[in-house]
């Protein structure tokens, strides 16, 4: 302990004696009277004298004796010292007693001046030093870089500190050594971590937290306390987007979950389709889960919208491939939507419209631990589409009419323990009729697309830093796709029941391992009707002509399913060389089990079904490693093993084959991040897919019965990507990303590897958004892509039956393509705040430059002439949102 | 804080006029434009025919100055299934050279025999496999329960080559449902007869007939630049069998109608009615054809390159058709072919003079 010295005064004052006192007669007292001292002064202020420094080394006690003149009013008019203590104390004696006030002193009761004796003394004594702040530091959000306060930090043994407003918390005369720290407060989720006090050095830190609001399902126990090092993310290559961001990316008219579609990896869909390709894997082999409740589909018809509200979404992550073990049944991409922590106070709540939809949501706590929001959208574009276009528009590209409805409650059962239920629904629908003079070329179309889900989340931090997660969740899906072209129809309608178990605990099994372990299940039951051609709806792979009347063979079959699959799943972190290298293995065992109720086509209505059931084991070991070489520089590789399950519509004994069994793949990719600083890294990966048992079409000319389909496919992909991104803070964010790869097929053994139906070549995105202030903000996109490729038509014959020319031969498959698209995309907005709330409008303009986008390649009636369908010329969107 | 309904009554969209304009690109040809040598229609007689069963064919080849009266034409039936891997009515193979392609005929007017395994290669029928094989996937049908022949086409007309799909409706059984419903079925519904195109009027021009181009009658003249509708009428179908009427309907047979069914009956020319087994419900219900018409002509241009009637307005038996006379004077050939969607096609040329 430093002592600290600290002069003290000891006040002594005496009035000299009677004779001493310096009394001034008034000339008008009366002669002979002998004035008399009424009332001595009173010292009122007293000036402190500080201990001469040249004197502290001898640290004695010394006393100055003054003579003080007082005037009648109580100021001191003089000072002399009567008794020296030394030239140092007399000085600071005599500066002080110069300051002294006194109440007058009185003779004979009136005030008058006087001559006091006063002695000053000076006594050296040694306080205890003041404590030294040996170990503070600031604890800020990671993403926000707000700081976060009422944080409580504790050193194990020691004791605890909590943040102030400025994130700010201190500890005085921590011991040095080792210390276990513990960071922990509402909505955080408890971390450790440890801190070395060494001699002479005072510990200054910054810790960027996720609050629990924030944080990953069951990612807790692994939040490794951001000091320098950026947090590790869960699966090797995945690109988050905080649902703030996803906003106000132009194009996406406010929709937060449509920047999917901007991220690396992910090619651009077909106008009007909406799908999601992802490293060349086909749409339906990537999966979408909403806090672990597979959905089947992410946007509405044609890509318009989302079908889950952005408002109520914390962050999208978008993992092309290379996942870990906790997900599996698909051979592309994962897509996980976290929900944000509804608030815990006020009525919140926006509504918002444009010439599309209009949407809204009302959150409110029910009481202090349960809190409830709801959310719902509509459309009307294809009510009101057809007031500003011509129909041909409505002819190519279908507007569906579509809602959408999500209710969270959450409750919180304990300060780390908490359940929410998540209910959510979908319905698409498009009607269309072209009537034509010609009853061969009459057209309807009629397509629902719904879903709906409900689903529990409990959630539990342990006090070992670990975590329980549990979400149960059913729901049912109904699609109908009911066509009919010239009168002959075509006709998927397909109910199915779907539920999922998902339970996963996450905790440390040693100081350098973290273990995640849990059940995957999912299952679905579905009824399924078809009608129409065998070749309908087309498949990847068939070589088709945009605009070819389809054939009018026909066919029918009414059938069931059962997809079962029960994954038990286990990997393990292991942190090595001082947390900088992470490898972590992984394995999931999933055993499939599928029926379909129709081993053969059925031959009469009584006939009775003869089902198949095909069981089988798939084991997806998955392996991944991250490795920082320096705080901005980190390197990461990741490989693993992935089944799917066939679709249950290709189960069909007419249409499909009820013995198709799983198809398997792996990926493998490698890559590195460079941070040039918290906001701006940079991203490269390349990439290696292969998938093999994919699902083609039967090329024999005499295929067996219910043979339909066969599992003779292989496919492929490989590129590489790029993402340079600067983090929403302060007033921009946006990225350039470029993906660079190549996708293939190979559909049968001996056939040579074609181009996949969905290949782009090249995918460029720049994003970026920028607030201009005063409410202001402007934001761009460029997109460049690659087209889809095609087959040529190189011959031709007249069909005389159905009065029409077919394609004879064709080029290569796939060997040709559609010309790139480019688009450069603008957004302003203007915000507006006030204690009411927020408002904003924006001016949303696709295709700014009103550029001619091929799209599709059409042929005139003999297929002597070609020429393009083009996409949407500018397009403008102006709409509004308040929100309170 | 909770905003008032009046603040939030505040602007939430405009409605910015989207005006898209159309996006898919219009050729300048049309398919009723006779340009240069086509092949239009393919005729068998009869229209539907069984396995081994004789067929008489008549081919319709034409260009901008009539009918092409000596093509270079081969015939042949292709024994090749389509896989269900192709996307177009035949396959591919068909037109190549090999086993697959039996040739059977030249000119313009052959006859040819059904191949023998025509309703196990295109049919109902299980397809023939080795032994321990699995059985075959037989063909599916078109959208009137029916199977077609295929029938490959090789001309050459005016140096041009050209290929053509010709199809003949093979009289082969259902693929599935009981044996009831197979006898059934065959009670209720009869080989197709190829429909009769009974004249070609012109309404705009006081109902006058077109004048067909066989030197019988002087062409029709109509002035040049006019839009003129052109009627194509068919015979109706009874909706009820009736002993007597010379039809031998569905229903009808040798037992219970001689007059009608004994020696070669003759179906109805109209939009006949015809038992359709579903492959869904595997039950049968009763449909009439829907009828279509494509008109063609070497000059001056229609709204529509076909018209119709569906099945559901099978009792119109006209159909119209509008076309704009050239504004050049000169004679124009036309050609209305008439199609029943059960693969019967009958046809008529004309000539008209543009005045």
């Amino acid at each position: 302990m430093v002592k600290k010295l600290l002069g003290a005064a000891l006040l002594l004052a005496s009035l000299c004696a009677p004779r001493s006192v310096f009394a001034q007669a008034n000339s008008a007292e009366t002669p002979g009277h002998q004035p008399k001292l009424t009332k001595l002064p009173k010292l009122v202020h007293f000036e402190e004298a500080p201990y001469p420094d040249s004197e502290k080394a001898a640290g004695k006690t010394a006393s100055v004796v003054l003579q003080i003149a007082i005037d009648d009013k109580g100021g001191v008019v003089d000072a002399l010292v009567q008794q020296s203590a030394g030239a140092a104390f007399d000085a600071a004696a005599l500066e002080a007693v110069k300051k002294f006030t006194f109440e007058p002193a009185e003779i004979d009761n009136k005030p008058a001046p006087v001559k006091i004796t006063y002695r000053y003394d000076f006594v050296f004594t040694v306080e205890p030093p003041t404590p030294v702040i040996n170990y503070d530091g600031y604890i800020k959000n990671r993403f926000s870089k707000q700081p976060i306060p009422g944080v409580k930090v504790s050193i194990e043994g020691f004791g605890e500190a909590q943040t102030d407003e400025l994130g700010h918390f201190e500890f005085k005369e921590v011991p040095l050594g080792k210390h276990v720290i513990t960071i922990s407060g509402p909505n955080l989720t408890p971390v450790t971590t440890e801190e070395e006090l060494e001699k002479g050095k005072k510990l200054s830190v910054k810790y960027a937290l996720e609050p629990k609001e924030e944080a990953e399902e069951g990612q807790a126990a692994d939040l490794e306390i951001v000091v320098v090092a950026p947090k590790i993310q869960k699966e090797v290559v995945s690109t988050e987007i905080k649902a703030e961001e996803g906003r106000r990316v132009p194009g996406t008219q406010g929709d937060t979950l449509k920047v999917v579609q901007n991220l690396p990896g992910v090619a651009r869909a077909s106008f009007g389709s909406g799908q999601l390709v992802v490293w060349g894997a086909a749409p339906q082999d990537t999966r979408v889960y909403v806090d672990g409740i597979h959905i089947p589909l992410l946007y509405h018809g044609g890509g318009i919208r989302s079908v889950f509200a952005g408002d109520l979404v914390r962050a999208i992550n978008l993992a092309p491939g290379g996942y870990g073990a906790e997900y599996g049944r698909g051979l592309g991409g994962l897509v996980t939507i976290d929900t944000r922590a509804l608030r815990p106070t006020g009525v919140h709540g926006f509504v918002a419209a444009d010439a599309i939809d209009s949407a809204a949501m009302v959150e409110a706590p029910l009481s202090s631990s349960t809190r409830i929001a709801i959310a719902g959208r509509k459309s009307y574009l294809d009510k009101t589409l057809s007031l500003f276009t011509s129909k041909d528009v409505n002819d190519f590209v279908p507007i569906p009419d579509y809602y959408d409805a999500q209710v969270k409650v959450s409750h919180d059962l304990g300060q780390n323990e908490s359940v929410e239920v998540l209910a959510l629904t979908s319905r698409d629908t498009l009607t269309r009729t072209l009537a034509n003079p010609d009853p061969a070329q009459d057209k309807s179309d009629y397509t629902l697309t719904q879903f709906s889900r409900v689903g529990l989340t409990y959630k539990k931090a342990l006090s070992d830093g670990g975590n329980v997660l549990l979400t149960p969740w059913v729901g049912q899906d109904h699609t109908i796709v009911r066509d009919s072209f010239g009168g002959t129809p075509t006709v998927l309608d397909t109910h199915s029941t779907n539920f999922g178990f998902r339970s996963a605990y996450r905790g440390r099994a040693s100081e350098h391992v973290i273990i995640t372990t849990g059940f995957d299940v999912e299952g679905s039951r579905s009824s399924l009707s078809r009608r129409g051609s065998v070749t309908l709806p087309a498949r990847e792979g068939d070589i088709a002509v945009f605009g070819q009347p389809p054939s009018v063979l026909e066919n029918a079959d009414n059938w069931d399913t059962t997809i079962l699959s029960i994954a038990p799943y286990a990997q393990a972190d292991f942190a090595l060389l001082g947390d900088r290298l992470h490898i972590v293995p992984g394995v999931r065992v999933e055993p499939y089990l599928n029926t379909a109720s129709r081993r053969v086509p059925g031959t009469s209505a009584d006939d009775p079904p003869l089902g198949v059931t095909k069981e089988t084991t798939a084991l997806d070991p998955r392996l991944s490693a991250s490795f920082q070489v320096i705080p901005r520089l980190s390197f990461k590789a990741a490989w693993g093993y992935y089944h799917q399950s066939p679709e249950a519509s290709d189960l069909s004994s007419v249409f499909g084959n009820p013995l198709l069994d799983v198809e398997h793949g792996f990926h493998l990719l490698g890559g590195d991040t460079f941070k040039f600083s918290d906001q701006i890294s940079l991203e490269q990966v390349v990439f290696y897919s292969k998938s093999g048992a994919l699902v083609p079409r039967n090329p024999s000319t005499t295929p067996f019965l219910a043979q339909a389909l066969v599992q003779d496919g292989q496919g492929r992909a490989y590129g590489t990507q790029i993402l340079l991104r600067h983090e929403l803070s302060g007033r921009f964010f946006g990225w350039i990303s470029y993906t660079l790869m190549r996708s293939e097929r190979k559909d049968h053994p001996g056939l040579d590897w074609r181009l996949f139906d969905f290949d782009q070549t090249h995918v460029a995105t720049v994003v970026g958004s920028y607030d201009l202030g005063r409410g202001f903000e402007l934001g761009a996109r460029f997109r460049y892509a690659s087209g889809f490729p095609r087959t040529p038509v190189t011959s031709t014959f007249s069909s005389l039956r159905r009065d029409l020319y077919e394609g004879l031969s064709y080029g290569p498959q796939n060997s040709q393509r559609i010309p790139a698209f480019v688009q450069v995309d603008a957004r302003i907005a203007k915000r507006f705040e006030g204690s009411w709330g927020k408002a904003e409008f924006y001016l949303d303009v696709q295709n700014i430059t009103d550029r001619e986008n091929p799209e599709e390649i059409v042929y005139n009636y003999n297929f002597t002439k070609r020429a393009y369908i083009t996409g949407l010329p500018t397009l403008p969107v102006l709409g509004g949102r308040i929100e309170w | 804080m909770v905003m008032t309904s009046g603040r939030l009554g505040l602007l939430l969209a405009s409605l910015v006029p989207l005006a898209l304009a159309a996006c898919q690109p219009k050729f300048s040809d049309r398919f009723s434009e006779v340009v240069g040598p086509r092949v239009l229609a393919l005729r068998s007689d009869p229209a539907e025919a069984a396995p081994r069963g004789k067929v008489d064919y008549r081919l319709l080849v034409v260009d901008d100055s009539g009918i092409v009266q000596h093509p270079s034409v081969t015939f042949a039936y292709c024994t090749e299934p389509k896989p269900v891997n192709q996307i177009s009515d035949v396959s591919a193979a068909c037109f190549g050279t090999g086993d697959q392609v039996m040739e059977f005929g030249t000119g313009l007017a052959p006859t040819g025999q059904i191949p023998a395994q025509a309703c196990s290669q295109f049919g109902p029928n299980v397809p023939l496999t080795k032994p321990g094989e699995p059985p075959g996937r037989p063909t599916d049908p078109d959208s009137t329960g029916g199977y077609y022949q295929p029938v490959i086409l090789h001309v050459q007309a005016d140096g041009t080559p050209l290929d053509a799909l010709g199809e003949t409706r093979i009289h082969c059984g259902i693929a599935s449902g009981t044996v009831q419903q197979l006898q059934e079925y065959s009670q209720r519904t009869k080989p197709n007869q190829n429909p009769t195109l009974s004249a070609v009027t012109v309404p705009t021009l006081g109902d006058v007939a077109l004048s067909e181009d066989d030197g019988s009658t002087s062409p029709l003249s109509v002035p040049h630049g006019v839009k003129q509708t052109l009627r194509a009428s068919w015979p109706s179908c009874p909706l009820d069998a009736e002993c007597g009427d010379g039809i031998c309907s569905p229903g009808e047979d040798e037992t219970s109608c001689m007059q009608d069914c004994a020696q070669n009956p003759v179906g109805c020319a109209g939009p006949e009615p015809y038992a359709y087994f579903d492959p869904g419900t595997f039950a049968l219900s009763d449909r009439h054809e829907s009828m279509r018409v494509s008109w063609f002509a070497t000059a001056g241009s229609f709204d529509s390159d076909h018209t119709g009637q569906s099945a559901a307005n099978f009792q119109n038996t006209t159909s119209d058709g509008v076309w704009t006379a050239p504004s050049d004077p000169g004679p124009v050939f036309l050609w209305v072919v008439l199609r029943d969607d059960r693969g019967g096609v009958d046809w008529k040329s004309f000539r008209i003079d543009v005045q």
